[in-house]
């Protein structure tokens, strides 16, 4: 599984895009304790 | 007139010798080179397959064997480890050269909570290499009371004139091949009483990022820098401190021979020493034949024993055509080890660990977790992506070439990756 973690809310979007034009099809975001996110491509 | 030819002829005498002088010095030097090759491409054969069969368990090789490796080991390297397994296929094994620092990790009691012997003031390795109160009689380690680990077996051929000079470090191969005197034999490898020991990831990141934070003007010296190559291409050069997390440890091998020449050449380790060895179809009193194998056995060993006392070698079973030992090292070593790579950062701090699975198997860094960071140049390449069908095909080209295994994804976002995305937008022209 590929991740980024610390990501602020507000590039979250930006970076789930950029995994699906990479062709992934099943992400996850995750809500850290710092308030950033972590998006993980599952697939 | 003589006075000025007879030098000149003298001097082209002496040049004659002396050029046949040196081609002969060449066709030696050349022939011994040769040899030399040859023994060294041996050598290197003989320790790649034994690095093999540790690396097959999904741990990295210790070569050569040693005591002195334990976890919390810290080690400078300068190509990440997808690099190294690479090389690690070519050559069999990685050096171990530059540690930088040797942790004590705490964390033990938990991880393993109270068994194997670990408490709270437990000092691993230590209980396990010189135990308190010291034994009197072997084994004078405790290295029994650690986790069992068990390794596959390794086969392998030795010829004539290769048994004294095998790269792996097991005494009972010259032996055995003295005992059967052939020097043309096959046989096999099997890593006993092994254990192990290690902490998590989770449990020695922060220890290590405290170990950091003490030494960043040290570790700033390795910060990531661009360099030019011959052809003037900027490439970037990273440093890594990697850290044991888990290490192998066996405390001997039995090694079976079988005989491949009906009567070879042979091969002495030590002092020569002809033993009779059993052969059951000579035997005429079957009633006593266990008896005198053990009998046998046990004149084997002692034969052994005082033809090399450097090697702590018994026979376990014996024929005229096979010989099978057990070796076991005067004090357990350490076989392989598992570790994590942490990138060094321009200032001096540690980049997130890359994940052990994936180095192992030389899986790219992109398996991984990056941390998030991006600048103006994630920008300037995500515009550029778009503005042509073709670009994210280009860029994933020369992701192929540069970071295999980098997604665009994480191009774009990690932090660790600004000085790859400077270079991505050199190379690939985009303004």
């Amino acid at each position: 599984m590929e991740s980024l973690t610390g990501v602020p809310a507000s590039q979250v979007g930006r970076v789930v895009q950029d995994f699906v034009n990479d062709g992934a099809t099943n992400i996850a975001v995750e809500r850290n304790a710092d308030g950033t996110y972590t998006v993980t491509r599952v697939d | 007139m003589d006075s000025v030819r007879l030098p000149y002829v003298t001097l082209r005498r002496m040049h004659k010798h002396f050029t046949a002088a040196l081609a002969l010095l060449a066709l030696c030097l050349a022939g011994c080179r040769s040899l030399d090759e040859s023994r060294a491409n041996q050598l290197a054969r003989v320790a790649r397959d034994w690095c093999m069969t540790i690396r097959a368990s999904q741990v990295l090789p210790v070569y050569p064997l040693t005591e002195d490796l334990q976890v919390g080991d810290v080690f400078l390297v300068s190509t990440p480890i997808e690099e190294e397994v690479h090389e690690l296929e070519k050559n069999g094994f990685l050096p171990l050269d530059n540690v930088i620092a040797r942790l004590q990790p705490t964390g033990w009691q938990s991880f393993y909570n109270g068994a194997y012997g670990v408490g709270d003031a437990s000092v691993l390795p230590r209980q396990w290499q010189f135990p308190e109160p010291a034994p009197a009689a072997p084994p004078l380690t405790a290295w029994s009371t650690a986790p069992g680990a068990a390794f596959p077996s390794y086969t392998f051929q030795v010829k004539a004139g290769q048994g004294a000079t095998l790269a792996i470090p097991i005494q009972s191969i010259p032996v055995g091949l003295s005992l059967l005197q052939t020097g043309d034999a096959y046989g096999s490898v099997n890593i006993a009483s092994a254990s192990t020991y290690g902490l998590p990831i989770s449990v020695l990141v922060p220890q290590i990022n405290a170990w950091a934070a003490d030494n960043t003007d040290f570790l700033r010296q390795y910060g990531p820098r661009t360099t030019t190559d011959k052809k003037g291409r900027q490439q970037v050069e990273r440093h890594y401190v990697r850290m044991v997390y888990r290490v192998y440890v066996a405390g001997g091998v039995n090694v079976s021979l079988m005989d491949n020449e009906a009567r070879g050449g042979r091969l002495d380790a030590g002092a020569s020493k002809p033993v009779e060895l059993f052969d059951a179809g000579n035997t005429t009193q079957a009633a006593n034949a266990a008896q005198n194998y053990a009998a046998i056995l046990n004149s084997v060993s002692q034969s052994v024993a005082a033809a090399t006392p450097g090697a702590n070698v018994t026979i376990a079973s014996a024929s005229s055509r096979g010989i099978a030992m057990n070796e076991t090292f005067p004090r357990p070593l350490v076989v392989g080890y598992l570790g994590f790579d942490l990138p060094i950062e321009p200032d001096g701090r540690l980049g997130p660990p890359l994940p052990t699975h994936a180095r192992v198997t030389g899986q790219p860094l992109a398996e991984g977790t990056a941390v998030f960071g991006n600048d103006s140049n994630s920008g300037t390449l995500r515009e550029w992506i778009d503005a042509e069908p073709g670009n994210r095909a280009k860029l994933d080209d020369w992701l192929s070439k540069n970071a295999p295994g980098t997604s665009v994804t994480t191009l774009l976002n990690g932090k660790q990756y600004n000085l790859l995305r400077e270079k991505a937008l050199q190379d690939l022209e985009v303004q």
